[in-house]
């Protein structure tokens, strides 16, 4: 069921009114939010709904079993069981093809030459997102900063809660569980802005990404009769799709959360408003991010200790995380390039310099600040061309092509509407850049028509600009 | 939290109640699909010829040169499920119904309307025929189904600038693009090819299974059903999946041999057409059309006078090894 189907448009008033209706009772909304939640997931597939039960059932007991544990011998056997199944199973369903067939390429090219042995599966939709999930609760549990959630019902929730469930944000047990213990009041203002949130994010989603995305497939799948600078501004269109894509996503899962009384962890913040890829990473998929940060990197040292543990850490952290996007080597180098990019901020230790939001409380940057926001911006674009393509060596064909003479001549796709588009959401966010989301405080403090005109005109541009109905790109994940 | 479903009604409220209208103003528009099935509905007891098919069949069969009356039924990227429920649909009113023409190409047998990019066509079949072959909601209606965009443009021409929204000839051969100027027949050849190449088989042995049922319904009430593979310019055939089409001429074979009321005919490099006979590629123009309907309709007199052949055993299980 995709967030922007006809089906999600009649399950989530149903959802949303019986909810309310019971709001006496707050285990009996958490049942319900469960079973929504289960039933949601079982649109996509009802097989792999037995995997979600089964991990959230392993993760809620080994956490208990944590917690009961007399010797640290027995603590540990629990939490290394709880992570090598949880671990297995995203192996399995997620990289067991890419290992078998790489391995039997590299055997491949020493001469040896075997078949390799892979699996007919599909991968479970949302698996990376609710592993990590599950994986962040145990590994707290573990380092004792939580205590295990006694609940069964209330911990089914956290992992399976149906707006973050197939595309994050990756939740943490501290952040989202006690508002899931907590009685929750019907929120007038909390409940508008969710739904503010959501048509935001509509737009984002339908409107900009789907359209870009015509275009994008267009070059990318028939790179070889495009010019350099089409390869040049498909490359920009993508990462406008991508961007649009998932924090679109991101936009409708918070605004709907929100109509629960649930606040979900931010996941975007203007990154392609940053100044320096460090920024960029704080303002990108900052749920997953500081995942990998507080359960990856630090662990590993951080940014302390000599020049080449500082180094081996940012690249182990980039990788990982490129890995988890998927089961590719595009992906890896895309991981890669981007440690290459944010190494130097780091080991000059300038990583940190751009905390807050560029030019806060003024109207326009300054020179130097446009400057490195463009810079950053054609960083990232180039990196997601190996994000996008199918295989490195697509990846520098296209690289190729794009550095071409052509690169310099009038383009053959220049879909000046989209552009427009692009324009105005570019103007909108950063008119709305201090807000969590841009169109937050728009026109709050005009007269109602003119409030429900703007909201309307959103509506109509949403209906009568759609791109073709697209998946969102985050679900492969 | 009533004040907040208050708003919400009230902003929903006008949305809905132009959606509710629209969704009116757009099933009040006549187009071929409803045409189609109104002259069905009056005239299938006369007709002697039934055209089904896709586009190939609908811009390059014009029952106009049938010495029969011939109706063509085809659609743009009709699929053999929909030709099936078509037929089975005035089955017990085919009282004169001598031939079928139905043509078998490249990707007859790799489509499934409702898994491809055109399946917003599957709300013709919902809303104008009376077909429900699909369990989705979005098309059992108009405005869901399509753009608002498509919508608005729908809407102007036919209240506003009263074009008509019929494409076909009162026998319902398409006429919106056989009477335009010609297309690049390089650039659509390769386009249609590509487009025509499905790059799995997962519908081979439903569509199979439905062309196995309509020809045993035909034969149950001793209808002829003439299988062809299309002509195609030089740009098509040339980039055109040779693996499919050498899948569907089995298949075709096949049936001609093991079928008595089955005859195949394979046009697909048939040099007879030239450029000048072709709208695209793989379409004909006017001159093509007429061409091509002239000579089904030498066959169908040819046929008319010929016996039946007796079938061939154990041909489709060859087929099935082969494709194994």
């Amino acid at each position: 069921m995709l967030f922007n189907s006809l089906n999600f448009a009649f399950f989530l008033p149903i959802v949303f009114s019986i909810y309310w209706l019971v709001n006496k009772n707050l285990r009996i909304q958490n049942i319900l939010l469960l079973a929504a939640s289960y039933f949601f997931y079982a649109c996509w597939d009802w097989r792999f709904l037995f995997l979600l039960i089964f991990s959230t059932a392993l993760d809620y007991y080994t956490g208990l079993k944590m917690n009961e544990a007399e010797t640290t011998r027995q603590r540990k056997f629990w939490f290394w069981l709880s992570v090598l199944i949880n671990v297995g199973f995203l192996g399995i369903f997620k990289y067991y093809n890419f290992f078998s067939t790489s391995f039997a390429e590299t055997l491949g090219h020493l001469g040896f030459k075997i078949s390799p042995y892979t699996l007919k599966v599909i991968l479970p939709i949302g698996i990376s997102f609710y592993t990590f999930h599950g994986l962040s609760y145990v590994i707290d549990i573990y380092k004792d900063r939580i205590k295990p959630e006694k609940s069964f019902i209330d911990y089914a929730l956290f992992v399976s809660f149906f707006p973050l469930l197939v595309a994050g944000p990756i939740e943490r047990a501290t952040h989202l569980l006690p508002q899931i213990k907590q009685k929750r009041e019907f929120n007038f203002d909390k409940a508008v802005d969710g739904l503010r949130q959501i048509l935001w994010g509509l737009f984002k989603k339908i409107v900009i990404a789907d359209q870009c995305s015509v275009f994008v497939n267009l070059v990318f799948g028939n790179s070889a009769h495009y010019s350099g600078i089409d390869h040049a501004i498909a490359a920009v269109l993508f990462a406008f799709q991508i961007y649009c894509d998932f924090s679109g996503y991101s936009d409708i899962a918070l605004g709907t959360a929100k109509l629960f009384g649930i606040e979900l962890l931010k996941n975007f913040s203007y990154p392609y408003f940053s100044r320096d890829i460090a920024e960029f990473w704080r303002r990108w998929h900052i749920s997953l991010s500081t995942w990998f940060r507080d359960y990856l990197y630090i662990p590993l040292g951080g940014s302390r200790g000599t020049i080449w543990l500082k180094i081996r850490n940012v690249f182990i952290i980039f990788i990982v995380s490129g890995f988890w996007h998927g089961a590719n080597w595009t992906f890896i180098a895309w991981g890669a390039l981007n440690a290459l990019f944010i190494l130097p901020s780091v080991l000059l230790q300038t990583n940190r310099n751009n905390l807050e939001i560029v030019a806060k409380g003024r109207i326009l940057p300054t020179l130097k600040e446009l400057t490195a926001i463009i810079a950053t911006f054609c960083l990232s674009t180039f990196a997601w061309i190996f994000f996008r393509c199918n295989s490195i060596s697509a990846a520098f064909s296209y690289l190729s092509r794009m550095f071409s003479a052509s690169l310099i001549t009038f383009p053959t796709i220049y879909p000046t509407k989209l552009f427009i588009f692009i324009l105005s959401f570019l103007l909108i966010e950063w008119s709305g850049r201090e807000y969590p989301y841009p169109i937050q405080r728009l026109g709050l403090n005009w007269p109602k028509t003119f409030r429900w005109a703007a909201y309307y005109a959103l509506v109509i541009i949403i209906l009568h600009q759609a791109g073709p109905e697209q998946q969102f790109i985050y679900f492969q994940f | 939290m009533k004040r907040f479903v208050l708003y919400v009604v009230a902003f929903f409220l006008p949305i809905i109640i132009i959606a509710i209208s629209s969704e009116f103003m757009l099933r009040s528009i006549p187009n071929d699909y409803s045409y189609k099935k109104n002259y069905l509905d009056k005239n299938a007891s006369q007709v002697e010829i039934l055209v089904l098919g896709s586009s190939h069949s609908y811009y390059d069969v014009n029952p106009a040169y049938f010495h029969l009356n011939g109706f063509n039924a085809a659609n743009v990227s009709q699929t053999l499920s929909y030709d099936y429920a078509i037929f089975e649909k005035y089955i017990n009113h085919w009282n004169n119904l001598k031939f079928i023409i139905l043509p078998i190409d490249d990707f007859t047998l790799y489509s499934d309307l409702e898994k491809n990019l055109e399946s917003w066509r599957i709300k013709n079949y919902e809303i104008y025929y009376d077909i429900h072959l699909s369990d989705n909601l979005t098309y059992k209606s108009e405005i869901l189904s399509n753009k608002l965009i498509v919508n608005d443009y729908r809407v102007y021409h036919h209240f506003i600038k009263h074009d008509t929204n019929i494409a076909c000839s009162i026998l319902g051969w398409g006429l919106d693009d056989t009477t335009k100027s010609n297309s690049d027949l390089t650039v659509s050849g390769i386009t249609a090819a590509k487009r025509h190449t499905i790059l799995n088989d997962e519908f081979f042995s439903r569509n199979v299974q439905i062309l196995t049922k309509l020809i045993k319904a035909a034969n149950a009430k001793n209808i002829r059903v003439i299988l062809y593979t299309s002509p195609a310019y030089a740009t098509y055939t040339k980039y055109a999946s040779k693996n499919q089409m050498a899948s569907t001429i089995d298949v075709a074979e096949h049936f001609s041999k093991k079928y008595p009321n089955v005859n195949y005919y394979n046009w697909f490099n048939d040099t007879s057409f030239v450029a000048s006979d072709f709208y695209d590629a793989d379409h004909f123009n006017e001159i093509g059309a007429k061409k091509f309907s002239l000579k089904l309709d030498c066959l169908i007199k040819r046929l008319k006078k010929s016996s039946t052949r007796p079938a061939e055993p154990g041909a489709l299980q060859q087929i099935a090894k082969r494709r194994a």
